[in-house]
């Protein structure tokens, strides 16, 4: 499985790209001056949840299609369920296999968490102990799965609101163990390492500066809500400021990787993202190591 | 920790408590200044039933406007309960609720007309991609061949008998006009399907029904046509079936004609 042609990812130039959302196909096809020649948005590629186009066809293919003409894209999925303690789910691995074969993505992701067991689903990223024996649980299927895919797979920390008792790892150490022991990459998600930062009370830098340079290949940045007590990663407001920071820090330590905004609920017109990912673009201009902003001539 | 428990069970006791609170498991959660146990467990349990009631309310807005969100939250919350989610994708969680609807609520079987006709739009709205047959396909049908002609549906189209009004429903929500009362009616089967990627439906006569029903049930043309011998004269028979056949072609309904 080859990568779109078009995805413009190097070292020097990593990309910048959004969550692909229904709300913004027409203005994706359009470009931003509808009615003129279509010129493209200032988007390098875009993510799709691939569950969304696990579907038989109709308008979700249809526009997948169109949109892959224009965009390179990479797929996200939420239902891979690594660290369930159920046999991994075939028919799911045959869908996503057959949709990667459609899309060519230049990664393929999911998360660090489990969905549920014995059957169900609870369509939540449920949290994992921090344990050896997750470690070695996850670490096994992950190779199963790169082997089916034939394509090595990134794991996202993902937010969470709780820690059992019983972990002996932190966060940190637990995600990069995993990817040691499996061989697979990361999606480092800033804001669920801010949210889990204050819901668990511990220095977020800590975390970026503990995760191995070499595995970190695609960076997530959302916004978030206040329940109160905890931070709820909600995806439905811009990134805030203690998001960008942290950004800054994560650019200055693993450089120019592929960045994207991911915004799920109040979703606003596709030119406010793409003004959004002009912050993230000048973030990572002015804190880029100065060897990684030299563009070979 | 003594006794910690391995991942399997600790999943399915996390698991029985978000799915039905009857789970002890707070003493295996971190509990600090910043919330106890049970706080932090409220978010994964709320978000659970939460998630699952917006993706109800997005299939089934209809059904949503007609009875209100709290209704609708109520009926949402024991759908949660009654059908938990078997599938990766929540784009099938919701396929019951019609089922749900006319158990739970038997005097309301209107109402559960209206979801199943929301989700069989659902359904014609991604159903897998096939070719359509064009008119002038009619042209090279040999004589001899009309006999044991089969017709090959698209895999969007659908038949669903109602005893209610829900279409009128979903069309006034379509034009954002006040939806009607929902009511009984006398049973009436419709046809959906999918034409340049919009959902169509119409009413089926008695005859087109039983003809449709013929081509689901991979009849050959001869035996469609001795089936609506039942309604038409035999020697209006074949010229009828024609008609029907080319009006289906024209919307869109069928993907290949199959000889033997």
């Amino acid at each position: 499985m080859t990568p779109h042609p078009n995805f413009k990812s190097s070292h020097a130039n990593p990309g910048f790209g959004l969550g692909l959302r229904t709300e913004h196909y027409e203005a994706l096809l359009n470009g931003p001056n509808a009615g003129d020649d279509v010129i493209e948005w200032p988007i390098d590629w875009l993510e799709i949840l691939s569950e969304n186009y696990m579907v038989g066809g109709g308008k979700p293919l249809h526009y997948l299609d169109r949109i892959a003409e224009r965009y390179p894209l990479v797929m996200h999925g939420v239902s891979l369920s690594i660290g369930s303690s159920d046999p991994l789910d075939r028919a799911y691995l045959i869908q996503l296999k057959a949709l990667a074969e459609r899309v060519r993505p230049k990664f393929i992701s999911d998360h660090f968490c489990w969905t549920g067991i014995a059957g169900r689903n609870l369509h939540d990223l449920l949290p994992l102990p921090q344990t050896e024996e997750a470690v070695q649980h996850i670490a096994r299927r992950v190779r199963e799965v790169q082997d089916f895919l034939g394509q090595q797979i990134l794991l996202e920390n993902v937010s969470s609101y709780l820690r059992f008792q019983h972990s002996t790892l932190s966060e940190w150490e637990f995600i990069s163990a995993v990817a040691k022991e499996a061989d697979c990459g990361l999606l480092l998600d800033i804001n669920n390492i801010y949210v889990n930062s204050c819901n668990h009370g511990f220095d977020p830098e800590v975390f970026i500066d503990a995760i191995p340079r070499s595995r970190v290949q695609q960076i997530h940045l959302a916004g978030h809500s206040h329940n109160g007590q905890l931070v709820i990663d909600t995806h439905d407001h811009p990134v805030p400021d203690p998001v960008w920071a942290l950004y800054a820090h994560a650019v200055r330590r693993f450089g120019a990787i592929p960045t994207m905004i991911e915004r799920d609920d109040h979703i606003p017109p596709l030119a406010e993202l793409v003004a959004e990912l002009d912050i993230a673009r000048k973030i990572s201009a002015a804190n880029l190591p100065r060897m990684a902003q030299m563009v070979p001539a | 920790m003594k006794n910690a428990p391995l991942l399997a069970p600790l999943q399915q006791r996390l698991q029985a408590h978000l799915l039905a609170g009857d789970a002890d498991i707070e003493a295996l959660i971190v509990a600090d200044d910043i919330a106890d146990a049970s706080a932090r467990l409220d978010v994964y349990a709320q978000a659970y039933r939460l998630r699952l009631l917006d993706v109800l309310r997005s299939d089934y807005p209809v059904l949503l406007a007609r009875i209100g969100a709290a209704k609708f939250a109520a009926l949402g919350r024991s759908y949660i309960d009654a059908h938990p989610s078997d599938t990766p994708s929540v784009r099938w969680f919701g396929r019951h609720l019609a089922e749900h609807l006319r158990i739970a609520q038997p005097s309301q079987r209107a109402l559960a007309d209206l979801a199943a006709f929301e989700w069989s739009q659902g359904e014609v709205f991604d159903a897998p991609d096939a070719p359509v047959l064009k008119l002038e396909a009619m042209a090279y049908i040999a004589a001899e061949a009309w006999g044991e002609m089969r017709v090959i549906l698209h895999p969007a189209v659908r038949l669903l008998t109602l005893a209610s009004n829900a279409p009128a429903l979903v069309s006034a929500q379509i034009k954002a006009k006040p939806l009607p009362r929902i009511k009984t009616a006398a049973p009436q089967t419709w046809l959906l399907w999918r034409r340049d990627y919009l959902i169509h439906w119409r009413a089926l006569g008695v005859e087109e029904c039983a003809a449709l029903e013929a081509v689901r049930a991979d009849l050959g043309f001869g035996d469609i046509c001795e089936r609506l011998c039942e309604w038409i004269a035999p020697e209006q028979v074949a010229i009828t079936a024609a008609g029907m056949l080319k009006r289906w072609i024209s919307d869109e309904l069928i993907s290949e004609l199959e000889f033997n």
